[in-house]
């Protein structure tokens, strides 16, 4: 049984042990920092004088709207009887998948591309680092036995929701001081016309990668509860994140219906999160909220089995 | 806040047919055992004889597998009523190194519905019962061993929880702390139960009510002292003239008499006081035995301690 109470008491201790013992000031500062060189890789082009603002737009749109359209097609999307993936740049080209090029240029066009462009690259990147937010949180305590001082006083499920919440709020506080220095960083850097635009984006992106980063932790907790040795919760975490992905689109090669393994983890759906369309967010968010609950389920019933 | 409801059966803790295995191994064996709500319970037993696993089921740091624990009234030993009323020291747990002592145990009271000033205050309370209260403020990294085990016992008694499960509590202290543990586990006493675990029989003797004795998974034996002791009752008699070889072999001939050694002029007596007339009547049937054979006996000792019925119950004493 959940105690309502000492959810919120293992949440707080959580985080403030974090910031205390400096684990999670190190995880902010290390996430901001790969956040900024995204952005700075984001704008590097333009700066150095490689290409113009418009080609590199140009270029940008067509990179996105081909990785949108290879992540849509490739989950079996819109691809049912259409051709092979190889021809989507010539699709794209005769208007074939209008949607994808809109969605593209929603992206690009209609909003801030460069915070587009590095929000995008942090949802590839995001899934790998959030897991260092969250493999100690179970791990750690039963690893070093402090679990038993716990234990006589608080339920195991609580124990394990308070940790989720403390883990899941300091990942969407590090998200939103990610996005905040990316536009401050961007706002230096940029006209100062292109500000204004860019904080109403800055909130959608917040959003998503909130929703993104839900699933994510609930899988860290998930390993960390399963694996008693932070560094193996660590690992699983991460190697189930990389590796879903390639398993599926390896084994999608030797036949089409494997490449659905990538919904076991959020990989086949997060780039939804960005779209304009807003049922396929709505779809998109509900999918996290539901990956989040199987992984959680599955912590629980593993956790309240453990012996500790 | 420690809640306390009342359990009308005066026992605390009703282990029935408990049995744990670890993959192959089984480390508890249909264990029954019934726990009074007050006084000192001692609980000994080779290493690896099953005495932690037997403290982390009634913890609820294992699952149970097989048998049950009633635990202050309640079926399973992590009910959500037993929260807080149940105090654990782990032998191998350890505190944050890095977080001060004061916000750890201020943590913990606080799971046990302890708030504000009044959980504060506890806190000093408990860590001044340690002897640990200069240490308050600072990382549990700058605690010695023994001061270790001393905040150990405070987070347990932290609640004034009805039942305090101390494992091995005074290993590694020196002798004025130890002393210092001792009476305070005899203070929680006269309101609660405590389970102690030791290996330091000469200091349990004289501490606990009553004793279980577990060897290989199995409670072989369980009681007050007196009657474990009892169970295994030897006597030294010196007599004042040389002890004969027919007169041990009549000895052994006595109903109460399990085992006799002798040398020159002394003999050492196992007696047998399960019987109906117990160790009074194993004793007359000595004496009575000595007066009729002409050999008064000239000094009688009790050599039955707790350390020499556990070798006995162990069979540890014919190995050294």
């Amino acid at each position: 049984m959940i105690q309502f109470r000492h959810v919120l008491l293992h949440a707080q201790k959580l985080i403030i042990h974090s910031l205390r013992t400096g684990s999670g000031v190190a995880f902010i500062f290390l996430t901001i920092l790969i956040g900024l060189s995204l952005a700075n890789l984001s704008i590097t082009p333009v700066e150095l004088g490689f290409t113009t603002a418009e080609e590199f737009r140009e270029s940008a749109s067509k990179a996105i709207g081909f990785a949108l359209a290879t992540a849509s097609l490739r989950m079996g999307g819109e691809n049912e009887n259409g051709p092979p993936d190889t021809d989507i740049l010539s699709r794209m080209e005769s208007g074939d998948l209008i949607d994808l090029g809109m969605w593209a240029r929603y992206l690009i066009l209609d909003n801030p591309m460069l915070l587009s462009i590095t929000v995008l690259l942090l949802g590839v990147v995001l899934p790998l680092i959030l897991p260092l937010g969250s493999f100690t949180a179970i791990s750690s305590d039963v690893q070093h036995r402090t679990v038993r001082y716990l234990l006589p006083r608080t339920s195991r499920l609580s124990l394990l929701v308070g940790r989720w919440l403390g883990t899941l709020f300091l990942s969407w506080v590090l998200i939103l001081l990610l996005l905040f220095s990316v536009v401050v960083y961007l706002s230096i850097m940029l006209p100062p016309e292109a500000t204004e635009s860019m904080v109403p984006w800055a909130g959608r992106c917040l959003f998503s990668l909130c929703c993104l980063a839900t699933p994510y932790v609930s899988l860290g907790i998930l390993c960390s509860a399963v694996f008693r040795v932070p560094m193996v919760a660590l690992l699983a975490a991460v190697g189930a994140t990389v590796g879903t992905p390639l398993l599926a689109l390896s084994l999608q090669e030797a036949w089409d219906p494997l490449g659905n393994l990538l919904y076991l983890l959020p990989w086949g759906y997060s780039h939804e999160l960005l779209s304009p369309n807003g049922d396929k967010v709505f779809t998109a968010v509900a999918y996290s909220l539901g990956h989040s609950l199987l992984f959680m389920t599955l912590a629980a019933w593993r956790f309240r089995r453990a012996d500790l | 806040m420690s809640n306390s409801s009342e359990v009308t059966t005066g026992e605390a803790i009703r282990i029935s047919g408990l049995s744990h295995h670890f993959g192959e191994k089984q480390a508890l064996k249909d264990i029954d055992w019934v726990l009074p709500q007050k006084g000192i319970v001692g609980l000994v037993g080779p290493n690896g004889a099953g005495k932690t696993t037997l403290f982390s089921l009634i913890a609820g740091f294992l699952t149970l597998q097989k048998g049950t624990i009633s635990v202050l009234g309640e079926s399973s030993p992590v009910a959500s009523a037993l929260m807080g009323r149940v105090g654990v020291m782990p032998q191998d747990a350890i505190f944050a190194r890095d977080i001060s002592i004061f916000d750890q145990l201020l943590f913990l009271l606080k799971l046990d519905g302890y708030q504000g000033e009044v959980a504060e205050q506890r806190v000093r309370e408990v860590m001044q019962r340690v002897g640990l209260e200069t240490e308050l403020f600072r990382g549990a990294a700058v605690l010695s061993h023994g001061m270790g085990k001393r905040l150990g016992v405070a987070q347990a008694i932290l609640a004034n929880p009805e039942i305090v499960l101390l494992d091995e509590p005074t290993a590694g202290l020196d002798p004025a702390n130890a002393r210092q543990i001792r009476h305070l586990m005899r203070e929680l006493a006269e309101t609660s139960l405590v389970i102690v675990s030791s290996h330091n029989l000469l200091e349990l003797q004289d501490l606990i009510d009553s004793v279980g004795v577990i060897v290989g998974g199995e409670l072989i034996s369980s009681g007050t002292v007196e009657e474990v002791t009892r169970r295994a009752r030897r006597f030294e008699i010196h007599l004042d003239a040389k002890v004969e070889v027919e007169l041990v072999v009549e000895l052994k001939q006595l109903s109460h008499i399990n085992e006799v050694e002798f040398s020159d002029q002394q003999l050492t007596v196992s007696l047998n006081a399960d019987q109906e007339d117990g160790l009074n009547g194993a004793l007359s049937q000595l004496y009575r035995f000595l007066i009729e054979k002409g050999l008064p006996p000239h000094e009688v000792r009790e050599g039955a301690s707790l350390e020499q019925a556990y070798l006995k119950l162990t069979g540890e004493d014919q190995s050294s």
